[in-house]
This record gives structure tokens, C-alpha cells and sequence, in this order.
């Protein structure tokens, strides 16, 4: 799920968890961060719930 | 010698707190055997991959709207201990409107008009409740029961107690048969609208119970979409209590009076036989009958359905209990999670987030939507790379049609802000990307 602030260029992306195995967790956040950081955007947030990972990207609007 | 005696207050006190503790212990027991029973009835339906109604009611509807106030691992929780969802707090109840183009191809007969549900529950001009929906079926119910205490609220149906005085037995080994078991549902697509719709007239009432993604606990509508009803059961009944020789202590049972003692000198040996099993069969049928109209102190007719002898002997009876119109047993539905703004999420069905290893199979699905979404996005980056101006700007707007962009973008800023867009958690996002990167790879 993504949501959108426009003024300050500041988006959400969650990861949920698996379950069964942390490690397939930990890429998964990974890759997300990997991907939605090649453009310059940085991330800013990360909360570790408990049935998922939400993490905070900013960039140039 | 003295003999030690201990005083008399010390054995009233002892006496009062074994009194308590066996009260107390019987208290338990009776409570934790109707549990049990409970769940081991519900399990049955569940068996069936259908969500539990218990008690047996009649009185729920494809369209209503329940209110779910316990995190979703919480009721996996209680599902697994009690065996059956709680449907406490019905918000409201809808008149699903997709009926008619979900069963007018196959179920409604040519030119004739049909109001559901009304028409299937109670049909004009004839009593066969539930005769025209579609059938559905069920495996049988096995069971050990022992007389005694809950035994007649814990089973949610009449013939077992009853099958078990006639047996005069206090245990029983047994079966329970579903029959006469129909379903009706809708189309979740349909539902869900005029759920969302009936949301967005009742937002701020809703807003009480939202909470934003990042609550720790959420709120969920839960919505019926598919019900199924029995309007029989069968209980058949085998006498499992211990006795030896054939001699049996105590006052006879019922069922004796199927195997009498045929008249000394008796000619027609055969004949006698079987009027004499006729008129036992006759006498016990009406007993069930009596036990059916059994009242309660302030007189009134106990609930559950109607019963009817269909078999006996000496030590089995079956008993057929009739509900009309049919009760419901169990159902299928959806929930959505309560957004912070009183809006809705997305229909997720009950029965997956009732499943342990559902969140397991959520995160499979993130990952492989990851995967396309990350690879069908290069396609998109590397096209638009090589692409002329003209066709950047039909990109663009191709992707501005797809909503995909919340606005349009200047060409330096399309593929940040596209990037941004990419959610794996959004199936019809996946796919909206994978028409964008076809619209690229198309010859311009």
C-alpha cells in the first residue's frame, strides 16, 4: 500500500512479513529499498510491526 | 488412650469447601463438555471449508454486516480453540441485488420471477422450504456422547438427548446426518459495491472504528456472501453403555418394547412378530413425539425442530429432526479493514484470514508481484530511454490513463514518479504496469 504526501514528496511501502522465515523478511525489504532508491529518493523511516515492515521514502517532488 | 478428635468448626469448614470444590469442579465440567461439544460439531462444518453458525439460527442472511473488533491472529486464536466465530454485533443487514444475474442462467426457470431470498425461504403456494435453491451436501457427523450434564445445549439438536432416553443409556456412540442441505450466495464484485456504497452513507459512523495502517489492531466489517442451511438431521443412536449377560438393572428401557415376549402357544409366530413390533414402533414414535413438545416452566414450546422416529431396536434408535424452514449451519463471507477515514479496504476472505499460514501465502505473493513489478518496470525504464519525444509523451500519457500517475509529469520527473508508483502489495497495479510495458515494447 503506498500513501502519498505531495508537499513534502513522502511515501510509504509496506513489506509483510513472512511468518515462516525472517530471512525471506529481510530481502524482501531489501529489494524495496534497493528499487525505490535508484533515483535519488532516500529512506527516511522504517517500523518494524508485527505483521509487517513500513518503510518511509522521501525525495525531489 | 485418647483418640484425637478434631473440632467441629475444623470438619463444618472442611465439609463447606469440599461441598465448594466439587460445586465448583461440576460447575466446570459442565461448562467445558458443552464447549467441547461445541467445537467438535463446528470442526465438522469446518471440515466442509465452511465457517461455523452456532447456535443454529435462521436468522442470517447473505448481505449483513458484522462488526470485528479482535485482531485477526486473536480470532485465529479463538477459532482454533472454540471452533466458531463469535457474530455478535450485526451492524446491518443488505439486500444484495446480484441475485438475479447470479443464478437467472441455470436456477430460475424460464420466465418466472423470483425475489430472493424470500421466494426460496418461503415459497408462495407450497410449504417446501428451500426446495428450489441449490442442494449442497455434507459428510456425516460422528460422536461419543455420556448422559449428563449441558449434554442438551451443547449438541445443537433435539434427537440426541432424546435418542439417549429412549436407550436409557448414559452412553452412546452416534452419528449425526446432514440433509436437506441447500446454499445461496452472490457474487462478492456485486456485494462489495453495495457494501462500499452503504460505507460511504454510514462513514462517520464508521470513522469510530478506523484506524490508520499503522495501528497495531484494526477493525473489519465482516460480510456474509454465501450461506448454507440443513432442514434435517438424522441422529442415529448406538447404545455403548456396558452390561453383561443380557441382564440389565433398574427400569426397563424403552427400546424393550421392541423385542416383547410373543404369546406361549402362538400359532402365527410371524404374524404376532410383527404386529407386535408395529405397535412398539407406534408407542415409541409417540414418545419422541412428546418429547418434541417438551415445554419449559413458563409453558412455552422449547425450541428446535420437529421429531420423528425413523428406526429402532434394542439397542439403536434413529431419529430424524426436522427444521422448517431450514436453519443455517454455516457461511462464507469476506471482511474489509475500517481505513482511519471510515472508508473500506479491500474484500479479503474470511476463511484466508482465519488461516494461520495465510500470511505466508500473502508474503509469497508480495514476492512474486515484486519480481514483476521490478522486471516489467526495466522494460518501461529502458523504452522510454530510447524513445523519441513524441512517443515519451504518448508514454506518459499512457500512463496517466492507466492511473498509474496521480498528474501528469514533465519528462525529466516521469520516471521517479513512476517509480514511485510500483506497489506489489496492489495486484491490479502489477497489472497495470504489465499493459504499460506492452504500450512500450508496441512499434511506435
Amino acid at each position: 500500500m503506498t500513501n502519498w504526501n505531495s508537499a513534502m514528496a513522502q511515501y510509504t511501502k509496506s513489506v509483510p512479513k513472512n511468518p515462516a522465515d525472517s530471512d525471506d523478511t529481510l530481502d524482501a525489504v531489501l529489494e524495496v529499498i534497493i528499487f525505490q532508491t535508484q533515483d535519488g529518493d532516500e529512506l527516511v523511516g522504517f517500523q518494524n510491526k508485527k505483521d509487517q515492515v513500513v518503510l518511509t521514502f522521501e525525495g525531489e517532488d | 488412650m485418647t483418640t484425637p478428635q478434631l473440632p467441629v468448626r475444623s470438619i463444618l469448614g472442611a465439609t463447606a469447601l469440599i461441598t465448594l470444590i466439587i460445586g465448583g469442579t461440576g460447575c466446570a465440567t459442565k461448562e467445558s463438555a458443552i464447549q467441547k461439544a461445541a467445537k467438535d460439531w463446528c470442526m465438522t462444518i469446518r471440515g466442509c471449508q465452511v465457517i461455523p453458525v452456532y447456535p443454529l439460527t435462521e436468522d442470517i442472511q447473505p448481505g449483513d454486516i458484522f462488526l470485528v473488533q479482535v485482531p485477526i491472529d486473536r480470532q485465529q486464536n479463538l477459532y482454533r480453540a472454540q471452533g466458531f466465530l463469535a457474530l455478535d454485533n450485526h451492524l446491518a443487514r443488505l439486500n444484495p441485488t446480484g441475485y438475479e444475474d447470479f443464478y437467472a442462467h441455470n436456477f430460475f426457470a424460464k420466465g418466472s420471477t423470483n425475489r430472493l431470498l424470500s421466494d426460496w425461504i418461503r415459497p408462495r403456494g407450497t410449504n417446501q422450504s428451500w426446495a428450489a435453491a441449490p442442494h449442497a451436501a455434507f459428510p456425516s457427523y460422528a460422536f461419543t456422547v455420556r448422559n449428563g450434564a449441558g449434554l442438551s445445549l451443547a449438541v445443537p439438536i433435539q434427537g440426541v438427548p432424546v435418542g439417549l432416553s429412549l436407550l436409557a443409556s448414559d452412553a452412546a456412540s452416534g452419528s449425526v446426518q446432514i440433509q436437506d442441505a441447500h446454499t445461496v450466495g452472490v457474487d462478492t464484485l456485486s456485494l462489495y459495491r453495495q457494501v462500499q456504497q452503504w460505507a460511504e452513507t454510514n462513514r462517520t459512523f464508521l470513522q469510530n472504528f478506523g484506524t490508520p495502517a499503522s495501528a497495531p489492531e484494526r477493525n473489519y466489517l465482516r460480510v456474509v456472501s454465501r450461506l448454507y442451511t440443513a432442514g434435517r438431521l438424522t441422529v442415529s443412536l448406538k447404545d455403548a453403555s456396558n452390561r453383561s449377560g443380557g441382564l440389565d438393572a433398574g427400569v426397563p428401557k424403552p427400546v424393550n418394547l421392541l423385542t416383547p415376549e410373543l404369546p406361549a402357544n402362538a400359532t402365527n409366530v410371524a404374524g404376532n412378530a410383527l404386529q407386535n413390533f408395529t405397535n412398539a414402533f407406534g408407542a415409541l414414535s409417540q414418545m419422541v413425539s412428546a418429547a418434541a413438545k417438551a415445554t419449559d416452566a413458563a409453558g412455552n414450546v422449547l425450541p428446535g425442530g420437529s421429531l420423528r422416529l425413523a428406526a429402532a431396536s434394542a439397542r439403536t434408535v434413529s431419529i430424524d429432526e426436522t427444521f422448517d424452514p431450514a436453519l443455517s449451519i454455516g457461511y462464507l463471507g469476506f471482511d474489509c479493514v475500517i481505513e482511519a477515514d471510515g472508508g473500506l479496504g479491500p474484500p479479503i476472505p474470511t476463511h484466508a484470514n482465519l488461516e494461520p499460514d495465510y500470511r505466508v501465502k500473502q508474503f509469497e505473493s508480495f514476492k512474486a508481484n515484486l519480481d514483476e513489478n521490478v522486471d516489467t518496470f526495466k522494460q518501461i525504464e529502458n523504452a522510454y530511454a530510447t524513445a523519441s519525444a513524441d512517443r515519451k509523451s504518448a508514454i506518459r500519457q499512457q500512463a496517466l490513463e492507466l492511473g498509474l500517475l496521480a498528474a501528469p509529469v514533465p519528462d525529466d520527473k516521469f520516471i521517479r514518479t513512476l517509480r514511485r508508483s510500483v506497489d506489489a502489495n496492489d495486484a491490479a497495479k502489477t497489472a497495470r504496469f504489465k499493459k504499460l510495458a506492452e504500450f512500450c515494447g508496441q512499434s511506435q
